[in-house]
Formats: structure tokens, sequence, C-alpha cells
């Protein structure tokens, strides 16, 4: 080390500012450990999906039973109250393949499973539950929460300001949006890979009702427009042939009503209580 | 390998030890065990097109050695050297980066009867995009014209020579995001080095604060600023858009400058001094202040390669502007094969030659708010520039220009405010920059106490390692 005297103020400063940081984290985890800093609840998508994954791999109290698995068609409707009986593993932005893929890995067997069917089964799967707890870090966000998602500064303050809320009234502009994107039929790859999902998704359901959990499939309703477009009935054709309404314990919502929604795919916050409701008392959880 | 990864903590923890092993004789050896660990670095990102680096490697020492030390007097050989090195760099960099949109930009173009085969067009659409291919391509040209003005020494072995141009562009800190290096400045540092020459708190500065930039400010406000493209952005009032643009600026600002910070840090915890990219850009009070100020390293290699050899400003006013311009859409299409990047760059062609002509026709009188009025204006600019960086579409790039006039009456989301929580550092950091410049006592009292200073490194550290944001690349490798 270079230890002229101009430099030895300078060491001194990062032994200090490395001090001062560890008392800051110090500080910080002593906060959480006894319970003063509230759960933060994720600003942004993305973060609201990470703390799910998280939550799910280091849990700190008992899991409830019933799992829900989906994407944020599902997601945004069991988001409305929270509830304890029926866990959301329903990721916003990905197809619900993420949350199968989350309760393989943390081998756990629910009593009753709900999974959303729908459109989103169309994209590509993400790789957010390895990227969000590899071993090494899921060692580290057990011994550590002060580096777990729920516990950033910026999501526990938004929890206490409740900015986090969001409007969900009808958006004309993105209903235009989510009615024009799907105009177009399926492509081939699409179809191809939408194929695969489902075959991924079958195999999965096989192996958690031979551990003897039941599995609904529920049909989260969208803008009348969007449901009767080619693409939305492609899709449900292949949906509902992989997994007949015969075969398969179906939640399906009222198709004759015009269900609003606030960009076409998503359903404002009433319509969105009224398909809750139903799920639940599908599953006796009512 | 992203710098803020804990596989590239592992791995520069290993070359950092095996580097500053204590045997002299293995010392010898730094900088072959540089290339090889920066080898290893570029192929955990690019795999197989690491030989395309190994072979621009070869091709421009080679060159450049040939012009050092051979037959310096023939001037013919000089000179078709310089252009074979030159012609070489930009033939691989149009190769694999702009191939795809010359083709294309042609069919687009050409009638019906002379359209080229949708196979071709694929074929050449799939070819892969190595990793830092513009740095790379950038500072060949740099080597093969600094060389042939004997900025170099001429008593190098091929072997010195091909060893020290191996680790002059492949040294893995500046690889894949720059700062473009100069071969006179770098050269010179290659020797052994010794674990006590270390700058401790230069390289702790910089990593802080490129780590803090990158990991709190950059990857939190990419999670909302995607929001910004199309087609979200039209579902979103004025002030939101404004908002998010705001958010954007202050993304790439911490994304690239975090990188470069970290380069910094990690260059001389080996040893070596690479140029800072970045003097808080935006205190700029004009366009020409704002390109000395960001990407400080591809501005300075567009003067001093292009613009100077074009003419620069010594000549009618005319000339001048149309250097700058052409310059400016060059340098726009240096980051990316879009012609977006290059609407880009003439958006800031276009604002430099105004500017030129306002100030040298109409003298404005220097004040503090007349100059906090002109950073207000450059930023403005700046902002609104940025849409041609994100939008790949012109018609996109309309539509949002129409929506920033035109839809007013909606007040921001609420989902949407933490953006302006995440501003405050980078817009702090300028704050800080611009007091210190103009010595203002409040900047220098603070600069000048220690605790303040360890509390401020303390802070930015905590909130580094407890409030990251998801993990993004860095917007500049796609470059």
């Amino acid at each position: 080390m270079n230890l002229s005297i101009s430099s030895s103020s300078n060491i001194r400063i990062i032994c200090g500012s490395l001090l001062i940081a560890l008392i800051m984290l110090l500080s910080f985890h002593i906060l959480i450990s006894a319970g003063i800093v509230p759960e933060g609840i994720g600003e942004t998508q993305q973060k609201r999906n990470i703390i799910k994954v998280e939550n799910y791999l280091l849990p700190m109290k008992p899991l409830p039973e019933n799992v829900a698995l989906g994407s944020s068609f599902l997601e945004n409707v069991l988001r409305v109250d929270v509830d304890n009986q029926l866990l959301n593993l329903s990721f916003g932005g990905l197809s619900g393949l993420e949350g199968c893929e989350l309760l393989q890995r943390s081998n756990s067997v629910p009593k009753k499973v709900v999974i959303e069917l729908s459109s989103a089964l169309i994209r590509k799967p993400s790789d957010i539950v390895r990227d969000a707890m590899p071993e090494y870090k899921q060692f580290l966000l057990s011994t550590s929460p002060i580096f777990r998602m729920a516990y950033q500064p910026s999501s526990i303050l938004l929890r206490l300001i409740r900015a986090a809320k969001e409007s969900r009234s009808p958006n004309q502009t993105a209903i235009a949006i989510g009615r024009k994107s799907r105009e177009l039929p399926i492509t081939e790859e699409q179809r191809q890979r939408l194929n695969n999902n489902l075959e991924h998704l079958k195999q999965f359901v096989d192996q958690l009702q031979k551990r003897g959990t039941s599995i609904y499939f529920v049909e989260v309703p969208v803008d009348r427009q969007v449901w009767e477009s080619q693409y939305e009935t492609e899709i449900r054709q292949i949906l509902h042939g992989r997994f007949p309404e015969t075969n398969c314990r179906w939640i399906i919502p009222d198709r004759s009503r015009d269900w609003k929604t606030s960009d076409g795919i998503h359903l404002t916050v009433d319509e969105a209580r009224t398909i809750k409701r139903q799920i639940l008392r599908c599953l006796n959880l009512s | 390998m992203l710098f803020n990864s804990w596989e590239f903590l592992t791995f520069f923890l290993i070359v950092f030890t095996l580097y500053y092993l204590p045997s002299r004789t293995l010392r010898q050896f730094q900088p072959l065990l540089l290339v090889g660990a920066s080898m290893v670095f570029y192929w955990a990102g690019v795999g197989t097109l690491t030989l395309l680096l190994l072979a621009s490697i070869i091709t421009n020492a080679l060159i450049g050695f040939i012009l050092v030390t051979g037959n310096a007097d023939n001037s013919a050989l000089r000179k078709q050297l310089i252009i074979g090195g030159v012609v070489f760099n930009l033939l691989v960099l149009c190769t694999f980066k702009y191939s795809s949109l010359i083709l294309s930009s042609i069919n687009t173009l050409a009638p019906a009867y002379a359209k080229l085969s949708p196979t071709l067009i694929q074929g050449v659409a799939s070819i892969p995009l190595p990793l830092g291919i513009s740095f790379f391509c950038f500072e060949g040209i740099s080597l093969t014209i600094d060389t042939s003005k004997r900025l170099l020494e001429r008593r190098l072995s091929w072997i010195d020579t091909l060893c020290k141009s191996s680790l002059f562009f492949s040294f893995f800190p500046h690889l894949i995001s720059g700062p473009i290096l100069r071969a006179g400045h770098f050269f010179p540092q290659i020797r052994t080095k010794c674990f006590r020459e270390i700058d401790w708190y230069v390289a702790f500065k910089w990593l802080t604060l490129g780590y803090f930039l990158k990991s709190f400010v950059a990857n939190n406000l990419a999670d909302y600023t995607w929001f910004v493209k199309y087609p979200y952005f039209t579902t979103a009032g004025t002030i939101t858009n404004v908002l998010l643009l705001c958010g954007y600026s202050a993304q790439i600002f911490a994304d690239f400058a975090g990188y470069s910070f970290m380069a910094v840090g990690l260059a001389e915890l080996l040893g070596y001094k690479i140029p800072n990219n970045f003097n808080a850009p935006y205190i700029s009070r004009s366009l020409g202040e704002f390109w000395k100020r960001w990407h400080i390293s591809l501005s300075s290699w567009l003067k001093d390669y292009l613009f100077i050899p074009l003419g620069g400003s010594r000549c009618s006013r005319t000339r001048a502007c149309l250097n700058v311009f052409v310059v400016m859409i060059l340098g726009g299409l240096w980051h990316g094969a879009s012609w977006n990047y290059a609407i880009w760059g003439a958006m800031h062609g276009a604002g430099l030659i105004v500017e030129h002509i306002f100030r040298s026709t109409i003298p404005i009188p220097e004040s503090v708010l007349l100059g906090v009025g002109k950073i207000v204006v450059v930023n403005a600019f700046v902002t609104a520039a940025w849409i041609g960086f994100i939008m790949s579409d012109v018609n996109h790039m309309k539509l949002l220009a129409k929506h920033l006039c035109t839809d007013f009456a909606i007040m921001p989301y609420a989902k949407t405010l933490p953006v302006l929580g995440y501003i405050l550092p980078v817009a702090a950091l300028h704050a800080w920059h611009w007091a210190s410049e103009r010595g203002l006592t409040i900047g220098n009292l603070l600069l000048k106490s220690d605790f303040f200073r360890m509390f401020v490194y303390a802070t930015l550290i905590f909130l580094a390692a407890v409030n990251p944001g998801t993990p993004h690349e860095f917007i500049y490798f796609q470059f």
C-alpha cells in the first residue's frame, strides 16, 4: 500500500467508509430481525415477481395449502385484497410456467393448485426462479434478510406512503392497443412454442396429481373484442384441446358477459373481485 | 460476465491474486496473465467469436510492427500499410455490424426487379455481433495511425509488439464498453506492476461510485423506463412520458458512466490509468461542452481521427458545419446499426451547428442565472434527443414527439413517481460537480470534510447493497 503521509488520510477514508457502511447494514439487519421494518411489496412488476420467488423459497411462516399459478392476468385478479387462503404465485409479464418451476424447486405439495390457462403461455419461459435464487444466494438471503427484495428501502418506503397503489380504471388507448395486438393470427413459431410450453405444463400437472394435488384450470376473462379475436380464439382452442373441460376441472367465467378491463386484457378492480370470488368459491375457500 | 456479478467478482479476485504474487520472476509475466484473463473474460461472453478479436489483434499488431520498425523511409509502403490498417478495421466493423443494415437499406431502395434474395438478407442478418466490436475496431484504427505518426517507441521486438498490442486491445476492464484507449497513452504503461503502487483511494472511489450508479440508479430506473417504448407510451400522458424520458437520461448516464467508473477503478487495481469517460455531462452549458463531458474517449477519437482529417473548423463556415454534421451522424451510427442512431447523431449535429451560428452572431453575457438557464436548455435538448436513441422506428419517434406535445391533460401515473427518487443521485452528483467547479464555499467545505466523504461513500455502499434493481445488461454492451 502507498503509505505516504498524503495517502494516510485516504486510507482512513476508505476504512471509515467501510466501517460506517457495515454499521448501517448491521443496524438495518437488527431493525428487520426485530420486526420494526415492515416487509415491502416491490415497486415494480419485476420486483414483485422476485419477492414472490424469495418468499416461497425462503418461507418465514407456514405456506398456505392452496396456490395459484399464472401470468399478470391472474396476478391482477388475486392482487385485489390480501388473502392468506390462496397463495398468489402468478408472475406479471411472464407465463405461469415460472410458478410451476418454483413449486418443483421447493418440493412442496399443495392441496389445491389453480393454474391460469391463457395466451400468456405463448411467451418464452423466463429464468426468473434460477436467476433470483441461485444456490449461493439462497444461503445469503436466508441468513441476511437485508438483501431480500422485500426489505429494499425503496419498497418499504413505497409501502409506507402507499404510492404503489395503481389506478386500474379503463384506459381507452391501452384497450385499443390490446385489441390491435391480437388482430393477427398466431405464427407457426408461436404455435410451436405454445405446444412446447403446454407439454411442460402437462408433465408438471401429472406429477402434482400423482402426489395428490387437485388441479383447477382457470380462464380469466378479457375484453370482448380481444376474446373474439382470431389470435385468442386459436390459442383457446389449443389450450382446451390439451386440457379438455370433460377431463379436467375448469373455472370458467360467464362468457356471455362484457367484462370491463383497464387495457383490454387486465380486469378492472371490481371485475377482478368478481372473478376472485368465483375462484375462491370453486376451491371451497369462501 | 457483468462487472456487478458474483462470477466477475470471483474471476477478478483470482486474477488479482495471481497478478500480485510475491515472486519477481512470475511478475514479469503480468501482461501475459492479463491477456490470458482478458481472453477468458471475452470468451465467457462471446465464445468462439474470440477468434475474431485474436485475428484483429494479430493483424493490427503486424501492421503496427512494420510501421514502427520496418522500412520507415519507404513512404509508399507506409501509406499502403496505413490505408490497409484502417480499411481492415472498417471492414471487420462493416461485416459484423453494418452489413445487415447496408443490405436491407439497399433492398428497400432498390426497384422491385433488383431486390436481393430474402435468403441472403436473412443470412447476413444472422451474422453475430461480437461484444465491444466498435471499441476494438476504433482502437485498431488509432493504433495504426498513432504508429504511423511515430507516437510509439521504435525498439520493440515482434513479440513485444504482439504482447503489448494484445493487452492494449483486450485489457478486460475496458474491452466491452470502453473507454476507447489510445496506444500512445497505454503502451508506455505496460510494465511490471507492484502492489504498493496501487492508489487505493482512486480505485475505491471509482468502484464505489460505479457500482452504485449501475446497481442502484441504472438498474432500478430500467424497470420503469421500458414504458417509454412503443406502444406503451401511447397509454400515458405528457407528464409521465417526460418524467420517463428524464429517467432514461439519468439511466443511460448511470449505466454507461457506472461501467466506465468501474473500468477506471479495476484498471487502477491492476496498475493502469485509463481515461475517464464522463465529467458530469448534464451540467454542460452548451452542446459543444456536453460532447467534451459525455463519452469523452469517443468524442475525442472522432475529433482526432475524423473531424480534423476532414478539415476540422479551419475552413469555411459552411464546410466546418458540414464536417460537424457528418462526424455526428457517423458518431451516431457508431452506436448501432440502425438509422435511428444516425437520426440521433444528426439531431446533435444540427444542434451543434445552430449553437455555433447562434454564438457567433449573438453574444450572450455570462451570469450564474443565465448559466443555469443554459444548462436547462441543453438538458432539455439532450433528453429530447434520446428519443432517437430509444426508438428504432421513425414513425414511433414522431408519435412520441406528437404525444409529448398534445396530451397534457393526463397526470403522471403514481407508479412512475419513484423515477424521481432514482434521478436524485444523478442530479446530486452533477450539483456537486457544479458547485466544486465554481469553487462554491459549501461544496468546498463538504469536500474537505473527511467525515462527510466517509458518510457519502458508506451510504452509496449501503444503497448499492440493499437496494439494487433487477439485473440488466449494460446498455453500451450492444455497441
